[in-house]
């Protein structure tokens, strides 16, 4: 039997707020993306709902190659940029819901 | 000629458990509390005495006997329906509220589809009434307690799930409050979401690290349209189109025009959500029950008869005015309504 050899480091990639704003902007807020904090609340706005949650699940697969895992498409994961952005860098780390 | 058979509400009886703000006490159930708050309810009822079920059902049912004149004895049928986790596995809510009450060899019956559990409650009295002419009285008594091991009131879906109970008293042929139709619409290929995962004979006991708590019943409705956004959306239109189904079909039914309808009244779900609804049936949401949803929660299968009592109440729903008791149940899932003439 070969000796087990160490896994290759997997590549986790930068995903960048201004680029999950900027999509937020473009599909759900009519403002611009320059005035979206990162921590504005979008699930009290109504800017993200159930259905937005596996619209930007989409593209952050397909922008980043980021597949969140069924657990952690809860809403409260989608609230704001920033909480975006901390959900697909877990998922991209190997891990899941908060 | 035969007496008309359709039932009417003679009286109504409610219990609930303490009343509780959901402000002061989401933080219990939830890491991030602002997300149950921006679902819009105020309070909410937690069964936080040591009473059961079956005990607040009971109550509920002893209230609305003693509001018309009647004891246990004068009840020809009882009816029970308990839309969330009993007391035990094999438990017959029927039996043991017609126990507590003191009741003899009064027939029983217990209805357990979730939220539609009243809907089918008052129907299968009007139809006893229609097959028995001797079935001229019953109770119909719906209970409601979150069985906090097996969901979170606060995370189980976009609802603040709140514990209550409700009875009513029907009589045949009672001019008030009457049971015009129903109608009711399910699809079934939705069938295995919103289930409690562990717990049954399938998965008797959850697999080590995991726990009823632990499980999001989103992420099944996720997975079941394959993450699709164009299936979601699909199934989001399918919610409120059936809605619209079922009143229709209802009014239908009851030969009654439409144009009539007064009021809906929907579970006690978000604000967002009886928004939705109203806008499906064609009501402004001032014709809702939006506002006791905010003060009570969402009881299962109790909501809509203790608003139409407190909507009568508080002088909002007049004699002759049809009244659309109508909403979703899951699992299932269900689409129902039953049309009231009060």
């Amino acid at each position: 039997m070969p000796p087990e050899r160490p896994a290759a480091p997997t590549e986790v990639p930068v995903i960048s707020e201004e680029e999950i704003a900027r999509f937020v902007t473009d599909h759900f807020l009519d403002d611009e993306a320059d005035g979206l904090d990162p921590d504005q609340d979008l699930l009290a706005d109504g800017a993200i709902d159930s259905l937005g949650v596996l619209h930007v699940a989409a593209w952050l697969e397909k922008q980043y190659g980021v597949t969140l895992p069924d657990g952690a498409l809860s809403l409260r994961n989608f609230r704001s940029v920033r909480a975006i952005r901390e959900a697909a860098e877990r998922a991209a780390a190997g891990g899941g819901e908060p | 000629m035969e007496a008309p058979v359709e039932p009417g509400i003679v009286a109504t009886g409610t219990a609930f458990g303490e009343r509780l703000s959901v402000a002061g006490t989401a933080a219990e159930y939830v890491s991030d509390p602002e997300f149950a708050l921006s679902w819009g309810y105020d309070t909410y009822h937690r069964l936080t005495d040591g009473r059961t079920p079956t005990e607040l059902a009971a109550e509920a049912a002893r209230a609305a006997l003693d509001g018309a004149g009647l004891t246990v004895d004068d009840v020809d049928l009882i009816v029970a329906g308990n839309s969330d986790v009993p007391e035990y596995l094999g438990w017959d809510t029927s039996a043991a509220v017609a126990k507590e009450l003191g009741a003899h060899a009064t027939p029983t019956v217990l209805v357990t589809q979730a939220c539609a559990a009243w809907s089918l409650a008052v129907d299968h009295a009007a139809g006893a009434m229609a097959l028995s002419p001797e079935t001229n009285t019953a109770l119909v008594v719906v209970v409601n307690v979150v069985s906090e091991q097996h969901a979170n009131r606060m995370a189980f879906n976009t609802s603040v799930a709140s514990d209550g109970a409700v009875a009513v008293v029907l009589r045949r042929g009672h001019a008030r409050c009457r049971r015009l139709a129903s109608a009711h619409y399910t699809n079934p290929e939705f069938a295995n979401l919103f289930r409690i995962e562990y717990g049954g004979s399938a998965v008797p006991v959850p697999p080590e690290g995991e726990h009823n708590l632990k499980v999001d019943p989103m992420a099944a409705v996720y997975r079941h349209v394959g993450r699709d956004p164009q299936r979601f959306q699909g199934f989001v239109d399918e919610i409120n189109g059936r809605l619209t189904d079922v009143v229709d079909r209802a009014f239908a039914r009851a030969g009654k025009d439409r144009g009539r309808l007064a009021r809906l009244i929907f579970l006690n779900d978000n604000q967002q959500a009886i928004r939705e609804a109203a806008d499906a049936v064609g009501l402004p949401v001032e014709r809702t029950n939006a506002e006791l949803a905010r003060k009570y929660g969402h009881m299962g299968a109790v909501d809509q008869l203790v608003c139409l009592d407190e909507h009568i109440r508080a002088g909002e729903l007049a004699p002759g005015d049809l009244v659309a008791l109508a909403g979703i149940a899951v699992p299932g899932m269900h689409w129902f309504c039953t049309l009231i003439e009060v």
